[in-house]
């Protein structure tokens, strides 16, 4: 019989954990309930933070990680994702009015790289979350505008049909998108509105299923993007159902729900689900269980400040064999009632916080009854908070966890 | 300067001596006491230019508790300063109507006995029988008493065991607001008034005169110098470093500076102001303010930096087991940020934090050798009119110009009418919500923003959803109301203090703010990441569980969006606060 994986946590960490179990030929139950950290993300993928990269280092590093063959093929499989365009990172624009580059990203934003020196167009609609005038001069002051001598202009493009469409959710503008027919009018508009620009440069609007962007683009005359999406836009909802296509692709099991315990069990796992899931209550067994819970912006750590005769402060909101750790100390105990003092160790505690553990993302500190329990993505203390980073070390973990 | 003289140099001899001043007066400080007389005096017809080192109410005024109250702590060894209070606070509401809002109080009674409970009970209904007496000076109602069952019904969230209580009625303000309508009143009737502007010296003439000033622009860098007959000397906790740019002894216009903090949660958690007491017995609340709650206040000597006054951990935890006995679910609720500010509480070596007078002082630095200039010292936000008048008097006697103060009739901008917000949400196309907020804080003056609307529907575009707050409105504060950064627009039009803390919002009013103010949109940037910095400073000592989910996710939302500030700030901006959100 084959090793039964159990990754808990869907977000991109446990979306390639379950990839590289799958294929490494283990039989994979993914269990996760709500929206985490990559179900709300911006649509840029980075290696590392993008903007301390003075001198090359962080390029040079994500041009090797990018040659890794078998992220490509999680990217690929996955399907969302675009790997950087022209050596070594694309350039998007973001919905802060920023041009950056970036490693990877949803392949609905549009790659600025070979645009370079044209003329791009912003689409400028009555949107209440989107003033196409000042963010084009806003990209067209950037660094990388100036450099390129590229340009951006506001072109006005009538694509809203009622008023209504002015403050829906950016998420729910962007579903509209889906509609083939309002997919078609939107390419239409933009041909209609400017037919001599280069490439047009949109909001986060070209919906949530994955084929929408294909079927605009290929009725869009020029090269047709988003930028980023803020917080819970299009670019994490398309994540969530490639995600989902793939896992039934791979065959692997998903339960929704919440794990209330992960406990060793002779030389295997045990979950117990809690009580309050969605899914079937009761038991997993597993023979390798990789935790991609994620850090405090997912859920998978919480902040209790202050319980009725506790002090905490940061602890999994289940019951597992491992301890939490900031800045290399192991949480517990401290000088505050109160846990952690965020106004001394800064709001970055928030994400430096997580599972301890060593460099192949074994939880630290316990004996080997452990073997078998793998942590991966932001579950982990004091990994730089990066998509690819996470993906990186899910695919490590699925790959190891399967192995036995 | 030439002709000496030998007699005490009055304004009129400077003027002599000197040729003409540029202004009549020299207001220092843009809180309600400067703004208050800078408006005073432009009424009575003198020529006067302020200095605000920061922005409009960035110190106290901006940060206080946001009450008009009536005083009720003097009733007892002080009635006249109740009775001026409450009178006060009726004048306010004559000229402001809209930016006062009644806030009905709660001291909920919990005591071991019921005779125990019974006596302070008592003691309560005698104590408000006679503040009742002075309520219809400020359109007050009269105190209700409550029964322990009754005080359950209407505040459910109260810990049980209530024996009783009794109610009573003040009347809530937005502090900035109330400095940007005397400053602008001020400017509209002759006033220049200078934002993020320092003083960085004190002129003195012969004999010592005050006559002027030197200063620098915060933002731009110029520098240059203003002549006046007289200044004043108006900020607050900031006064004794403001006498020493001319040279004046230590002692000269000394304050006790007093920090206060407040903390404020998500939505409103009562209906009424609750009341209690602390572990060492001060008096604390939990109120409702707008769509807020606030938590407050602390009340300690300070001796850090007032130009990054923030709440710190301590403190918070402080109030939050105050709040906590008698209001436990408070542990849950949501802390979206913080403030803090510095009473500039007249000088007095001895006594508790809690027991300093509230009462105002003019200082005529004459005494020191520097006649010419005056010095404002102590007060709080319900008084500033009558302090401001009083000072006025000072300079209008001296300057000879007897014009008698209107400041308690003449309607502040935007108070002159009602305007029904209906009214904005047929004209405009906007929620209620946001006309509701937009009549709040612009009074009749709301019908400017809605031109500004009409005449470009694009500018009615919400670019706050938390508040809510137009384009239509932050082009105003930026046009008419002296904002000059991303944080003076929030200051203004409370943008990007809602649950999302400024992540949608900040970088859009940075393009605004710096398009307006001819500056490049890396420049927007710059200001927008000042704003989240601070704010992110401001919030981390009070982040409880929700919150520090929302933090986690902010900072990975901005750092994909906006990443580092694209340029080292200037070292002298208020905006060097990366760690804090790094």
């Amino acid at each position: 019989m084959s090793r039964r994986v159990v990754v808990v946590g869907a977000g991109i960490a446990g979306s390639a954990a379950a990839f590289a179990a799958a294929r490494a030929g283990a039989e994979v139950v993914v269990v996760h309930d709500r929206a985490g950290a990559s179900a709300l993300c911006s649509g840029a993928l980075d290696l590392e933070a993008w903007d301390t990269d003075a001198s090359g280092e962080v390029a040079a590093r994500a041009q090797r990680a990018l040659t890794d063959a078998e992220l490509a093929a999680f990217l690929t499989a996955l399907g969302a994702h675009r790997l950087g365009g022209t050596a070594p990172n694309g350039v998007i624009a973001t919905a802060s009015g920023v041009v950056r580059p970036a490693c990877a990203a949803d392949r609905a934003l549009l790659d600025l790289a070979p645009l370079a020196g044209r003329r791009v167009a912003v689409a400028d609609i009555e949107r209440d979350d989107w003033d196409a005038s000042l963010l084009a001069k806003a990209f067209g002051a950037s660094a990388w505008a100036e450099h390129t001598g590229t340009t951006f202009t506001p072109v006005f493009v009538r694509l809203l049909r009622t008023g209504y469409e002015r403050r829906i959710a950016p998420y729910d503008f962007a579903e509209l998108h889906d509609d083939p027919a309002r997919g078609a009018a939107l390419a239409d508009a933009l041909n209609a509105a400017a037919p001599d620009v280069d490439a047009w440069l949109v909001g986060p609007w070209l919906g949530i299923q994955p084929d929408t962007v294909a079927a605009i683009r290929a009725r869009a005359r020029v090269p047709l993007g988003e930028t980023t999406s803020l917080l819970a836009g299009a670019a994490g909802a398309r994540f969530e159902r490639a995600r989902d296509r793939l896992f039934t692709e791979l065959g692997v099991e998903v339960r929704r729900g919440r794990v209330g315990r992960v406990a060793a069990r002779d030389a295997s796992w045990a979950l117990e689900l809690a009580p309050d899931s969605d899914g079937a209550p009761g038991e997993l067994a597993a023979s390798a269980v990789v935790l991609a819970t994620g850090g405090v912006g997912a859920g998978g750590i919480v902040f209790t400040w202050r319980l009725p005769g506790v002090v905490r402060g940061f602890e999994l909101p289940f019951a597992a064999p491992v301890t939490l750790a900031l800045d290399g100390e192991s949480l517990g105990g401290g000088g505050s009632l109160y846990g952690p003092s965020l106004e001394t160790k800064g709001l970055g505690a928030l994400e430096r916080v997580g599972i301890a553990c060593d460099a192949l993302g074994r939880p630290v500190g316990k004996n080997a009854a452990q073997m078998g329990l793998f942590v991966a993505g932001d579950a982990v203390a004091g990994r730089p908070r990066t998509m690819l980073g996470a993906a990186l070390a899910g695919l490590a973990s699925g790959n190891v966890a399967a192995g036995g | 300067m030439e002709a000496a003289v030998t007699a005490p140099p009055s304004a009129r001899d400077a003027l002599e001596a000197g040729g003409a001043p540029d202004v009549d007066v020299i207001v220092i400080g843009g809180g309600v006491n400067g703004t208050g007389v800078a408006r005073d005096a432009a009424l009575r017809g003198l020529k006067v230019a302020l200095f605000e080192r920061h922005d409009l109410a960035f110190g106290a005024s901006g940060n206080s508790s946001g009450m008009i109250h009536g005083g009720p702590r003097y009733l007892t060894t002080d009635p006249d300063v109740t009775y001026s209070s409450c009178l006060d606070s009726g004048h306010i509401q004559r000229i402001a109507p809209h930016l006062l809002f009644r806030i009905p109080f709660l001291a909920p009674v919990f005591g071991a006995t019921e005779l125990l409970a019974e006596a302070t009970l008592a003691t309560y209904d005698a104590f408000f029988d006679v503040y009742d007496r002075y309520q219809p000076l400020k359109r007050g109602k009269p105190h209700v008493r409550l029964t322990g069952a009754e005080i359950a019904t209407l505040e459910p969230g109260l810990a049980p065991g209530a024996r009783g209580g009794v109610t009573f009625d003040e009347w809530g303000i937005d502090g900035a607001r109330l400095c940007v309508a005397n400053a602008v009143d001020a400017i509209e009737h002759g006033a220049e008034v200078h934002v993020h502007t320092t003083v960085t010296e004190l002129l003195r003439g012969d004999a010592g005169r005050v006559r002027g000033v030197r200063f620098r622009h915060r933002i731009d860098g110029t520098s240059g110098t203003r002549t006046a007959r007289l200044v004043v000397n108006a900020t607050g906790a900031w006064s004794p470093i403001t006498a020493a740019l001319g040279g004046l002894p230590n002692d000269a216009a000394r304050v006790r500076p007093g920090k206060g903090i407040h903390i404020f949660l998500d939505r409103r958690l009562t209906n009424y102001a609750v009341m209690t007491n602390a572990i060492d017995g001060r008096q604390v609340f939990l109120m409702p303010w707008q769509n807020v709650s606030v938590l407050g206040t602390t009340d300690d000597d300070y001796y850090g930096d007032l130009d990054r006054v923030v709440a710190t951990g301590d403190e918070v935890r402080y109030l939050f087991e105050a709040v906590a006995r008698v209001f436990p679910s408070i542990w849950q609720a949501r802390a979206i940020g913080t403030w803090g500010g510095v009473r500039p509480t007249l000088y007095e070596w001895g006594p508790n934090e809690d027991e300093l007078s509230r009462e105002h002082a003019v200082v005529d630095h004459a005494a020191h050798g520097a006649p010419g200039l005056y010095s404002m010292l102590g007060g709080k936000l319900a008084s500033y009119r009558q302090f401001a008048e009083e000072m006025t008097d000072v300079l209008a006697r001296e300057l000879r110009v007897p014009v008698p103060c209107r400041t308690h009739i003449a309607p502040l901008p935007g108070g002159d009418e009602v305007v029904d917000p209906m009214k904005l949400v047929v004209a405009g196309g906007m929620e209620a919500v946001t006309a509701t907020r937009l009549e709040y804080r612009h009074g009749s003056r709301s019908l400017r923003v809605l031109e500004r609307m009409q005449r470009d529907p694009r500018e009615g575009a919400v670019i706050c959803p938390c508040e809510p707050v137009t384009e239509a409105e932050v082009r105003y504060t930026v046009a008419h109301e002296l904002a000059r950064t991303v944080d003076d627009v929030s200051r203004r039009t409370r943008l990007g203090l809602g649950v999302c803390g400024g992540m949608r919002c900040a970088a859009r009013c940075g393009r605004i703010v710096a398009e307006m103010t001819e500056r490049s949109p890396r420049e927007g940037l710059q200001l927008a990441h000042g704003f989240l910095a601070g704010a992110a400073r401001r919030r981390a000592a009070a982040v409880g569980p929700d919150q520090a989910r929302q933090e986690a996710l902010g900072l990975a939302a901005l750092r994909a969006e906006i990443g580092r500030p694209p340029s080292r700030p200037e070292p002298d901006t208020d905006e060097t606060e990366h760690e804090a959100w790094r």
